[in-house]
Formats: C-alpha cells, structure tokens, sequence
C-alpha cells in the first residue's frame, strides 16, 4: 500500500512539469513519433511475411501429402508451443548472429521475420478454422456440378472460409502490433523501447509509459473501428 | 459517432491521469507515520553512537524489518551471478550495511534502468548497482559518498577495429547499456552515433563480438572482465569520462542514507574495505 502511495506521490510534482519533463524536452516526442513509426514497420513486414507463411502452411496442413501436412503440423507446433520472445533471441542472436551471410541483416529484418514466422503459424490455423468449418454439403454440392475439386476449393469454400476467418484474422494483425513490443530485447527501438528510455533518463513510473499505453490503444482502438466496418461489409451479403 | 467515443475514451484516460496526479499531490502532505504511529521525522534520536548515528531509527524511517538492496546483477565485479547466486563488491557492502543496521537484508535484480523508479516507488530501499552519481540522478534520489572512481572505457574488436579511439565514434555502430552513464555519454558527445541500447552489457558485446557492432561503450571494471572471457574483444586505454559510484537512496530516508555513510566509513577503517576490494581484484587506488 505505502508502494503504491508513493507511485502515486511522484505526480506530487505537477502533472504540467512532468509532461514537459517527459515528453516536450529534448523532443521526446518526436521520440515517441520515430518508435512508432518502428512498430508499424515492423507489424505491416511481419503481417505481410505472416500471411504468405500461413495460406502456405495452411494448404499443406489440409493437403493429403502426409510429409507435407506433417511438417506443418510440426511448424505449427514449435511456434505456438514457445514464447515469442525466445523466438525472437533465437532468430536474432542464433540464426542471424552465426549464419555469416545473415550477420549485417539489419535487425528490423531480423525481427521482421521473427514475428513473421510465428504469425505465420497463428495465421495458418485460423484460415484452416475457417475452411474446414464450411459445411461438406457444399463441397458436395460443387463436386456434384461438375467442379473439379481445385475449383471446388477456389470458387466455393475458399471465399466462405475467408469471410469465416476473417474477424480472428484482423485481430492477429492487432495482437501484432502489441507483440512487437518486444522488440526492445534485441536494441531496436519500437514504441515500447522508447518509452522505455525516457523513463530511464526522466526516471518518471507513470507518464512514459502512460503515454506509450495510450498511444498504443488509439492504434488498436481505431483499426478494431475500421475492421468492425469491413467486417459488417462482408456480412451484408449474408441476409439476403 | 465512434470518433466521437474515441474522444471520450481519451479523454477519460486524461482525467483518470490527472485523479492521480491530484492524490499524490495529497498524499505527500500527510503527516508520515510508520508502523509504531511514530513520526521518524520528529521521533526520539537520543541513542546515538560513536560515529553520531544509531542504527536503530533505519529500521523505524523504513518501517520493516528487511533492507533491500536493488541491483542489476550484469556487472562484474560489483555484482554478478555465481552458480545462481548474486554476488560481489557491492553485494557483500550492501550485506555489511544491513549487519550494521541490525535489519534482514535481501536482494532485487532488475533492469539497470528501472532501478532509480524502483527505489522512488518504494520496491527497494537502496540501489547498489555501481551506480554513478550524475546531475540527473541527484534530481531524483540523494547518494551517500561515493565509494569508487570508475570511468567509461571503449571495448573493440581485436582485429579488423574501425575505431581507435573517442574521436573515431562518430557515426559509427556503438552498443551501450540502456540507461547507463555510457548510454548517456554516447547521446551527448557523438554525433550520428547508431546507437544500439541493449538491456544487459554482455548483449552488446556479443553483438560486438560477431560484428554487427563498431564499439561498445561501458563501465572500466565490467569491460575488463568481459574482455578477458573473450579472446577476440579488447579494451582501448582511453577513458571517456570520470565519474564515481555510490548508493542512492530515497530523498526522505535520510535515516538510511547517515547510517550508509557511517557503515562505510566503518568499513574504511577496519580495513574490511581493503579486504574487499582485494578479493574482488579492484584497485585499491580507485577507492575512494
């Protein structure tokens, strides 16, 4: 309790003097700006990286080729089954570290495909949720006009399945953009990280990373917004 | 409309910042009181010792019975880890000045750059981390006299290094440790410095080791034992700034902070210190 009083008493000094102190000296918010910027380069590499790994991963976890099912299966397994952070050491330290030819990779890269190749399995199961969640009646119903199984896939689940997956697909790209938060662990400067080294000069608990916070939430906030609207787009079809 | 909730959502964020804010401005204003409804600041001190300071009023201005001591155990030979455990320069005068306090004392490893908030938010109660004192800091917390000279030194590769010396930094790859005096000094006195801020220092200089990296700026003493744990690393003779180490503490402890004054007074004189630094291969010059 007397811990969490004192918490509060650091905004004894006015609110007004720590956000100049926080955020208008030095131009730390321009800071702020430049960490942003970061993490939206980071969260668009890795959805992008992401969603090619999981429509890939995706249609060799549904094919019939064993090895090829089973070594999504597998790929599935190791990055859902660890923490993304250990991914991303792993990657950045270990494979880009020791691989010669991947050591002067700039880190953003390297994080990039970190974040890409777990979004990747998280994004593979989701769309095979929605495709396999389409009624087999209508994969019969395709087969029996005469479609070709391929067509089958392309001109009716495909299109079902997608809308089906859809709202979970939307919230991975939000999930992302709070994920790469991480990114501080191998000194790249996100929004996070440069929260981060404001409070490690200012020395403030609360305005730093209040303000991070808030920035972050504006982001998901608006695009939950956006996505909400597609979203109801893609619905209207359903009620006719 | 759904702009016009965001607006509000914000706008409630702000308000519940400045509810805050408004309750420890009233928070500060309380008359202190600890455990026994004591005030420490007023309270009877007529049992003092030969150095003019009783031990005893510690425990009371803190108000329990444990003295924690906040660390970043990543900095060899003031604190590191051996077989798990936390040791060091720092740790075993850290240890001392609980003895002399007559309290408990226990460890908390954490962040380099978190200690400062750490110890204002009440989590620890003296940060021993070979913490420099700076003009910075001294706004937040008050420091007891310094116990080391140390300086900032540059670590190289040994072959193939792009930087001989301070003046060679600009615009070149450097690893720092976030929120450190090398950090600090890197932002100020480089000019386009890539400046890779890493949590811990052995991060950096494995980044350093394999090449990502052109220089790595740190503390003298933790550069040398890295160094010397990797064969392609060296140390250049240059140092980059003079600085001193010593305990912060809390600026309404001043309880702590005389009896951390007296302790290593104490230690300096018994010869404990010597003993210390000895064992821990510091120089003795250095001390201070």
């Amino acid at each position: 309790m007397n811990g969490i009083l004192l918490w509060f008493s650091e905004f004894g000094a006015s609110f007004a003097e720590s956000f100049e102190k926080n955020l208008i000296r030095q131009d730390r918010w321009l800071s702020l700006l430049r960490g942003l910027g970061m993490t939206v380069e980071l969260t668009v590499g890795a959805i992008l990286l992401g969603t090619v790994l999981g429509i890939l991963l995706c249609l060799m976890k549904l094919s019939s080729v064993k090895p090829l099912s089973a070594f999504a299966k597998g790929y599935i397994r190791v990055f859902r089954g660890t923490p993304l952070v250990v991914q991303l050491l792993i990657i950045y330290f270990g494979v880009f570290g020791s691989i010669q030819a991947l050591r002067f990779v700039p880190k953003e890269v390297a994080a990039i495909v970190a974040f890409g190749l777990n979004s990747g399995a998280y994004i593979a199961e989701l769309l095979r949720g929605g495709i396999v969640s389409v009624d087999q009646g209508q994969v019969e119903a395709g087969r029996s006009l005469g479609l070709s199984s391929w067509q089958t896939m392309r001109y009716i689940v495909l299109p079902q399945g997608i809308k089906i997956a859809f709202p979970t697909y939307t919230q991975e790209f939000i999930v992302l953009i709070k994920e790469t938060a991480i990114a501080g662990y191998i000194a790249l400067e996100d929004l996070t990280k440069k929260g981060d080294i404001i409070r490690s000069r200012t020395f403030s608990p609360w305005l730093p990373l209040l303000t991070v916070a808030v920035i972050y939430l504006v982001i998901t906030t608006a695009l939950e917004i956006i996505f909400g609207r597609v979203e109801r787009r893609l619905r209207e079809s359903d009620n006719r | 409309m759904k702009m016009t909730k965001l607006l509000a959502l914000v706008l409630v964020i702000a308000l519940a910042v400045c509810a805050f804010a408004a309750c420890g401005g009233n928070d500060t204003e309380e008359p202190k009181t600890n455990l026994e409804g004591v005030n420490p600041d007023t309270g009877d001190d007529s049992n003092v010792n030969v150095d003019g300071v009783d031990p005893a009023p510690v425990a009371t201005e803190l108000g329990k019975t444990t003295l924690v001591m906040g660390t970043n155990a990543e900095f060899e030979p003031f604190e590191y880890r051996d077989n798990d455990e936390i040791v060091g320069y720092d740790v075993e005068t850290a240890k001392a000045i609980a003895d002399f306090v007559d309290m408990d004392f226990d460890i908390e490893d954490m962040a380099f750059d978190s200690l400062i908030t750490a110890l204002n938010s009440g989590q620890i109660d003296m940060v021993v981390a070979g913490m420099s004192v700076t003009e910075e800091r001294l706004e937040e917390v008050n420091f007891s006299n310094p116990y080391y000279r140390a300086a900032q030194v540059i670590i190289v590769p040994k072959e193939g290094a792009t930087v001989a010396s301070s003046a060679d930094l600009a615009g070149k790859k450097i690893g720092v440790q976030e929120g450190t005096t090398g950090d600090i000094y890197v932002e100020e006195n480089v000019e386009n410095a890539d400046l890779n801020r890493f949590k811990k220092a052995v991060d950096a200089a494995i980044d350093l080791a394999n090449g990502r990296l052109d220089a790595v700026v740190l503390d003298e003493q933790p550069a040398l034992r890295i160094v010397a744990q990797n064969d392609a690393l060296t140390v250049l003779d240059e140092a980059l700034t003079e600085e001193e180490y010593a305990i912060a503490v809390r600026k309404d402890n001043p309880e702590l902070l005389n009896a951390i004054n007296a302790c290593l007074d104490d230690l300096a004189e018994t010869g404990k210190k010597d003993e210390l630094l000895e064992k821990y291969g510091l120089s003795v010059d250095d001390a201070e």
